[in-house]
């Protein structure tokens, strides 16, 4: 594959398997038996809060840290004990790590260099320079760059190289609020343009929904769940899950009875709701957790809800009002909707009314 | 204001050299400013005491030796305790951190006695290894100082991009912190040459210039000390103001 042909039919992008992986440093275990695939081509999102071990995930997947269980295959090839120079991986750090003692050019250049591969005319570079928009940067020292010239410069001299694998880092949390929402989709373009199986870090979800072809969600240094954006947010497994991926309503019930994959929860309102169930049924009187997205809740002036509710606050956001909400079974509560001329005013009360699909039940 | 504090400041710390440079040019035996005419005869008898000679060649590659072998194994020293976590990490630092504690007449005379025990007889040899001693914590410090300062993302890039890690090293690592390193190399040079009080305990007949200066003043009282701190002086610009000029002195600093 040349960068200039990328899309043409013939290449072969990589398939990689991560299987029961896990790395410890010293007694802190930041990746624990994580085990997944990235198809090739296939943009993956790893999501997670901060010391969740995303980045120490990406060094293992990189060889910049041995990992202590587990391998990682690379087209069915296990790769874990190789070197990092040899294993032909992208990585776009963090903050980018470009050499500051070296031109934008040289900086590129540099891979080119250490592989001993010839660039006649500095073709190569100057198809990557091209690539990324930033051909006139060429003679720049890096220390003359904005943040966003910086990220494209870490990814030519990456791209450069044509890794098997691009791994990126948080790549938008250094740059302004602006360019992060434009870069969000040349990034995902240029992937896809190039053709290269991605992994992309990072903790914020609205980010990985809107870069990856599907998002691995991780806790503590485990997998807590994997699949489409649209899964994890219609099909969340675990409470986490439902709170991190898309904003959620937190609601406290109790279970009333449990029978064939569902419960029926009880509000404090006596009202009941029969909800689906993934796992061990809990106990008739046990307390459930009950997480509902915004648009799985009407809000009924009057009449009969599971929830009665005061309005806090109310304001009128443009194509939706953002009530703010305290409510007898939960947490405040905001909640958006549809503007309308019946919607209860500040210091009203009303009826919640949950609807599925949106509204999931855990074991508290 | 402040301007003026400030040049009287310099000036205060300057006149001590000020005179000593006047009296070199002086025309009798005695310090001071030579208010009656100059005269370059101190400097003529510079070249008549062999002492001088001998005593500046010991030093120069004494403290040639002293920084080049100072610089390389406290850089290294600086390296594993920035960049790895080993058991004995922390007995790096205090070994090496020791000497700035250590009164230098106490290391000299510790030094003296360790050397009898193990019967090295070569002068030169037992006045290396001290002045390694006290070079290498304040090569380790800057080192250090520098290193932290270092991305250790850096190298972890160029061995993605290909690089083994030697490689990295030689072609990152070393290039940014080069700077670093030659502002140690000008302290640690600047500390040996200079040292005086630890090396009293080590010479034997070979004096280093120090102490050949301090051998002399003894005996006689003329100006020709003048004349030989005036030309050290001078010497010692020429290579602050050669390095600042390759390197840019606040960045040496920095
Ligand atoms: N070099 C290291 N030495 C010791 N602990 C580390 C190191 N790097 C990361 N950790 C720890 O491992 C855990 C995971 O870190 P990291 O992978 O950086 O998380 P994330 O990228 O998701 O924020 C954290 O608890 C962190 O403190
Ligand atoms: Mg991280």
């Amino acid at each position: 594959m040349t960068l200039a042909n990328a899309t043409e039919p013939g290449r072969v992008a990589t398939h990689v398997d991560i299987s029961d992986v896990v790395l410890r440093y010293g007694d802190i275990t930041a990746v624990d038996r994580v085990s997944f695939e990235v198809r090739p081509g296939e943009i993956m999102a790893l999501v997670g809060p901060s010391g969740c071990g995303k980045t120490s995930l990406l060094k293992s997947i990189a060889g910049l840290e041995p990992i202590d269980f587990g391998h990682i295959s690379f087209d069915g090839n296990r790769i874990d004990a190789v070197a990092p120079h040899r294993r032909n991986v992208g990585m776009v750090f963090q903050n980018y790590a470009l050499f500051p003692h070296k031109r934008v050019r040289e900086n590129i250049a540099f891979g080119l260099r250490m592989h001993g591969i010839a660039d006649p005319g500095g073709k190569r570079v100057a198809d990557v320079l091209k690539l990324l928009h930033i051909g006139h940067l060429a003679e720049v020292w890096p220390d003359q760059l904005s943040g966003g010239q910086q990220q494209r410069v870490a990814l030519a001299r990456t791209l450069v190289l044509e890794p098997k694998v691009l791994l990126l880092d948080e790549p938008l949390s250094a740059l302004d609020r602006q360019l992060r929402d434009d870069m969000r989709t040349e990034l995902r373009m240029l992937a896809k343009t190039v053709g290269i199986t991605t992994i992309i870090v990072t903790h914020d979800q609205d980010e990985a929904m809107a870069m990856a072809d599907r998002v691995a969600v991780m806790r503590h240094g485990k997998l807590e769940q994997i699949g489409r954006p649209e899964d994890l947010y219609n099909a969340p497994e675990t409470a986490f899950v439902a709170g991190f991926v898309g904003r959620i309503n937190h609601f406290r019930a109790v279970c009333a009875g449990a029978e064939d994959e569902g419960v029926t929860a009880r509000f404090p309102s006596g009202a009941e709701l029969h909800l689906p169930f993934k796992g061990t049924l809990p106990a008739k009187g046990a307390a459930l957790d009950i997480l509902a997205r915004s648009e799985a809740i009407s809000v009924l002036a009057e009449g009969k809800g599971h929830i009665t509710a005061t309005v806090r606050d109310s304001h009128f956001m443009g194509s939706f009002v953002e009530l703010l909400l305290d409510t007898e079974a939960g947490d405040p509560t905001r909640i958006a909707c549809r503007p309308a001329d019946d919607l209860p005013e500040p210091g009203q009360s009303c009826q919640l009314h949950l609807a599925s699909p949106g509204v999931f039940a855990f074991a508290a | 204001m402040i301007r003026a504090v400030s040049l009287l400041v310099i000036l205060f710390l300057a006149a001590p050299n000020l005179l000593i440079i006047a009296s070199s040019f002086s025309t009798t035996s005695s310090f001071g400013i030579p208010w009656d005419g100059l005269s370059l005869q101190w400097y003529a008898n510079l070249f008549t005491r062999s002492t001088f000679g001998s005593g500046l060649l010991l030093s120069v590659g004494l403290a040639g030796l002293a920084t080049l072998i100072g610089t390389a194994i406290g850089t290294a020293a600086a390296f594993a305790v920035v960049r790895y976590r080993f058991p004995g990490r922390g007995l790096i630092n205090a070994l090496v951190m020791g000497p700035l504690i250590v009164p230098e007449v106490v290391m000299g005379l510790s030094f003296l006695i360790m050397l009898n025990a193990m019967l090295l007889g070569i002068t030169i040899v037992n006045l290396l290894l001290l002045h390694l001693v006290i070079v290498l914590p304040f090569v380790v410090r800057v080192m250090i100082g520098n290193l932290q300062r270092t991305d250790p993302d850096l190298e972890a890039a160029a061995q993605l991009l290909g690089a083994t890690p030697a490689r990295a090293v030689v072609h990152v690592t070393l290039p940014i912190i080069a700077r670093g390193m030659t502002g140690a190399m000008l302290l640690a040079f600047v500390m040996s040459f200079h040292n005086f009080t630890a090396t009293l305990f080590l010479v034997s007949s070979e004096a280093t210039l120090p102490i050949a200066i301090y051998q002399y003043v003894r005996t006689e009282s003329d100006p020709t000390v003048a004349a030989l701190s005036s030309l050290l002086m001078v010497g010692m610009l020429g290579i602050v103001l050669l390095t600042s000029r390759l390197m840019g002195l606040d960045k040496v600093v920095r």
